[in-house]
């Protein structure tokens, strides 16, 4: 006999780490299954808005530059003491045989490396918090605009606290 | 209380969840964590297959594998039916 203990939270984000949910994500994803969820951060402003847009994921048999993609990358070791895995959902900015290049929309530098293989899933759709379609772009001029991003970075974060967009 | 469809049970590590699934999409924002012993009322409860269930049911359960006195399940299981409808997963 086991002892009873009863809880229950709605606040999984905080529960659950993402070293553990997103292999469960990527197994879904490879299955064939579409995934949604809300991304955290300001790293893919000013498409996705962090903790209210929702992302779908799904497995493509491609990666292609421009591809907003949920990946597995590997930390720089300059600063700790080994390379520790970490997933971000960033942009596909160069493919070089099977190494892929990764840029936030919303970084100014600071570019992640995988393989494809390790790319979990892309982003087929993104919705706002309404569930109203946002556009999908491949984000070409604004990696063009790279040398302006973080002014106009600065003009959307703005833009967000007057309440304008 | 009946359970609502559409959700599915997966441990993942210590800790026991239950997300929204359709057919071909798996909501990750309709996901609520559970711990051991909600997971098993849960895994009872949809084995009923959309049966209405009271709180005396779901006590018996937790009489039937736990440690645990009947004044206790009882109050437990009433207070996992109530969280269950308040987050909607049951009505």
């Amino acid at each position: 006999m086991r002892n009873a203990h009863l809880r229950m939270t709605m606040n999984p984000s905080k529960k659950i780490e993402n070293n553990i949910l997103i292999p469960e994500m990527a197994s879904l994803l490879r299955e064939g299954k579409d995934v949604r969820f809300t991304p955290t951060g300001v790293s893919m402003r000013p498409f996705i808005e962090g903790g209210k847009d929702v992302v779908i994921l799904r497995k493509l048999p491609d990666v292609k530059v421009g591809d907003i993609s949920l990946a597995e990358v590997q930390k720089s070791a300059v600063t700790g003491p080994a390379p520790a895995k970490s997933y971000v959902l960033h942009r596909v900015i160069a493919i070089d045989g099977e190494q892929v290049t990764l840029l936030g929309d919303g970084n100014i530098g600071g570019t992640e490396q995988c393989t494809k293989a390790d790319v979990l899933g892309i982003v087929i759709r993104i919705e706002n918090a309404n569930g109203r379609r946002k556009p999908l772009t491949r984000g070409r001029l604004w990696y063009y605009l790279r040398p302006c991003r973080r002014i106009l970075l600065k003009v959307y974060r703005k833009l967000i606290k007057f309440g304008i967009i | 209380m009946k359970t609502k469809k559409g959700f599915k049970l997966r441990q993942l590590g210590d800790e026991w969840i239950l997300i929204g699934e359709g057919i071909e999409q798996i909501n990750f924002n309709k996901m609520i964590t559970m711990n051991e012993t909600a997971a098993f009322l849960w895994g009872k409860a949809i084995a009923e297959k959309g049966k209405d269930l009271t709180a005396q049911d779901l006590a018996n359960w937790l009489l039937d594998e736990y440690e645990v006195s009947e004044e206790q399940a009882l109050k437990d299981a009433q207070l996992t039916i109530e969280n269950w409808l308040e987050i909607g997963i049951a009505e």
